[in-house]
């Protein structure tokens, strides 16, 4: 029987080749399709709502990327949502608003929030869908029309777009984000073929007005209403979707202390939408059969990993440590070659294949979204650093938000 | 349709996995299967050569025939099985599925706790100024000090050995595999703690010592060897 610690590897390594099986059978069944999008069958009048506070470096370029879109313009309307902005975002809109005539702005005199201001939006808007668009997001031309196609299926809730980074090329974090952005949008794909796309981002996703209404808007009390608002469509039996083929750029942030910032909010909102829709696991189709255990294992397991590895880790240290102060007393050599262990256990082995095929399908993966022409040895070793050192932290964001989560405190 | 035939990935996904991991245990089995048989063949040769050894130190005490001889035969061997055991412990290490080479050290312990019989035997008849350095180390999940005192008790001990080379049978035995002798012997002379290293079954050693340090007591006892019984082990 094998001990405690091989059983752990173990199943970790079983866990690791069922979801790498899953995506891969996944990708492989669909690969004719994942680019591909429903022709629309109607066009849809849309409203494009851009919650704003405080984005006068951004809003026009978000603005005029909008109104480049390739939509018809008596279709379409778009509505700034200045949210208490205290700098020059209202000015600007207002000054854009001469140049466009089907663009419009609500000013809230205080911040109420993302939520409340897409609320009040959506109220106030007139399109039978409603798309909405970050303020430092910049959504391709062909996007919105190639996401409405989906609504031709009446039990279409939400569709969401494929995020990529603008500011890749700043900095080592941007160009990494750039990396995992690509394979977040492509998983998100896979998984819209079991009909279990869980989130639909903020940079551009498009929702029928009907059923956010229905399902009662954006909810204010949570910190991450993108994610919410997907669960919240689920739960009442509508469907979500992705289309790969709609870009949207958005501007990643380029220093540590923003992205962590950022990702605890993500991360707390992951558990606030697992807490507060807990009590359908197991239940009510995909949603609770699936994504439910899916968001949460996955969860549970990152942090599982993390332990483990630290555990081993300071286990391996404190040993060589003591072991040098030991060999000192003892006058003898700190390391010698007669230590080196050249025999590899089965554990390794299949850590190394596991590791050598998630490389080769990220490559893979970042060659079909075309995150750039050439993969040259630098960009690969951006993918190597990503898997290796960027997954292998994140975890510490979960803790962080868990801690936060734990202790009510949702500010960020 | 579309989700028809994308459903099937839960099941299909779960046998290819499975195939895949339970493919790999198998090759793991296979593979620790082949280490442990290499080693099993050095100890089939180890165990008749205990025999051998044992039989013709019986033959030469009836005989009253040269002690030189049965010495030279025993630091030999306990050489060569020192050897192994450091290959066993690289093997040890990198096993996770099987029991095959804690089986394998159980008998290797056996081995060598005959040997260290017969080297206290062998001691009685034949003053010799050899040195036998039995060294007790726990095997299984030593906490993390007592696993770098045991990593360093191994290192001065081999820089021992390599210094003294044929003036010393260094017998590595594992504490705690069961080995019902040794459990007579740990009983009987008290024996109860790890690290511990035993010179020539007279002085225990539990703290760390330099070579220098273990030079110092191994020599200053060495003129007793020649005409004292162990002490503890009479």
């Amino acid at each position: 029987m094998p001990d405690f610690i091989t059983i752990v590897y173990l199943t970790f390594m079983f866990v690791a080749l069922y979801f790498f099986s899953f995506f891969i059978i996944l990708t492989i069944k669909n690969n004719e399709k994942l680019f591909s999008y429903p022709k629309p069958e109607k066009k849809f009048s849309i409203s494009v709502l851009t919650p704003a506070h405080n984005e006068e470096e951004s809003i026009q370029d978000t603005v005029e990327h909008i109104m480049a879109l390739e939509y018809p313009k008596n279709k379409m309307e778009v509505i700034v949502l200045n949210d208490g902005s205290t700098d020059n975002t209202s000015k600007i809109v207002r000054k854009l608003m001469k140049r466009y005539k089907n663009l419009k702005l609500i000013d809230n005199e205080k911040n109420l929030g993302k939520a409340r201001s897409l609320n009040i939006g959506i109220k106030k808007a007139k399109g039978e869908l409603i798309a909405v668009v970050d303020s430092d997001s910049f959504p391709s031309k062909s996007s919105l029309k190639k996401l409405s196609g989906f609504f031709s299926n009446q039990n279409m809730g939400a569709v969401t777009s494929f995020v990529r980074v603008r500011n890749k090329e700043k900095n080592r974090l941007a160009k990494i984000q750039s990396i995992e952005y690509l394979i977040m949008g492509w998983s998100r794909k896979l998984l819209d073929f079991i009909d279990s796309v869980y989130v639909t981002n903020g940079p551009l996703s498009l929702y029928r007005k009907k059923y956010i209404l229905e399902v009662g808007g954006f909810d204010p009390a949570t910190v991450t209403e993108d994610i919410d608002i997907t669960w919240n469509m689920l739960y009442h039996g509508y469907k979500t979707g992705m289309c790969l083929d709609a870009d949207v750029s958005t501007v990643a942030p380029n220093n540590y202390k923003v992205w962590f910032k950022q990702r605890m909010r993500w991360g707390m909102g992951g558990l606030q939408a697992i807490s507060k829709y807990r009590k359908m696991f197991f239940r009510k189709g995909m949603f609770g059969a699936f994504i439910l255990p899916f968001v949460s294992f996955s969860i549970i397991m990152s942090l599982l990993t993390f332990i483990f590895s630290i555990y081993l880790v300071f286990k391996f240290l404190a040993v060589r440590f003591l072991t040098v102060g030991y060999s000192i007393t003892t006058d003898s050599a700190i390391f010698k070659l007669q230590e080196i262990n050249l025999y590899p256990s089965v554990i390794i082995f299949f850590f190394v294949v596991l590791f050598t095929l998630s490389t080769i399908y990220s490559w893979y993966v970042l060659n079909k979204t075309k995150y750039e022409q050439n993969i040259t040895t630098k960009k690969f070793f951006n993918i190597l650093f990503y898997t290796i050192v960027y997954l292998s932290v994140y975890p510490i964001v979960w803790f962080a938000s868990i801690y936060k989560f734990a202790r009510k405190d949702l500010t960020w | 349709m579309k989700m028809l035939s994308n459903k099937h990935v839960f099941w299909e996904a779960l046998i290819i996995a499975m195939v895949i991991f339970w493919t790999g245990i198998f090759l793991g089995v296979l593979f620790e299967s082949s280490r442990a048989n290499k080693i099993e063949e050095l100890y089939f040769q180890a165990e008749t050569d205990i025999f051998d050894i044992q039989l013709e130190g019986e033959l030469l005490s009836m005989f009253e025939s040269s002690c030189e001889q049965a010495l030279k035969e025993n630091i030999d061997y306990a050489d060569r099985i020192y050897l192994e055991a450091r290959k066993l412990g690289k093997y040890d290490a990198a096993t996770r599925i099987t029991e095959d080479i804690v089986r394998l050290h159980k008998r290797y312990d056996l081995l060598r706790v005959m040997l260290w019989k017969n080297m206290i035997q062998l001691q009685q008849k034949c003053p010799s100024k050899t040195n036998v350095i039995v060294y007790l180390y726990q095997y299984d999940n030593p906490s993390t000090n007592k696993q770098a005192r045991q990593i360093t008790f191994s290192k001065v001990l081999s820089d021992l050995k390599e210094k003294h080379g044929d003036s010393i049978v260094l017998i590595p035995i594992a504490y705690d595999t069961n080995v019902k002798s040794l459990n007579i012997l740990k009983e009987r002379y008290e024996l109860n703690t790890t690290p511990m290293i035993i010179i020539n079954q007279k002085q225990k050693i539990t703290e760390l010592q330099s070579v220098e340090d273990l030079e110092k007591i191994m020599f200053e006892n060495s003129e007793d060897n020649k005409t004292q019984n162990t002490l503890f082990l009479n």
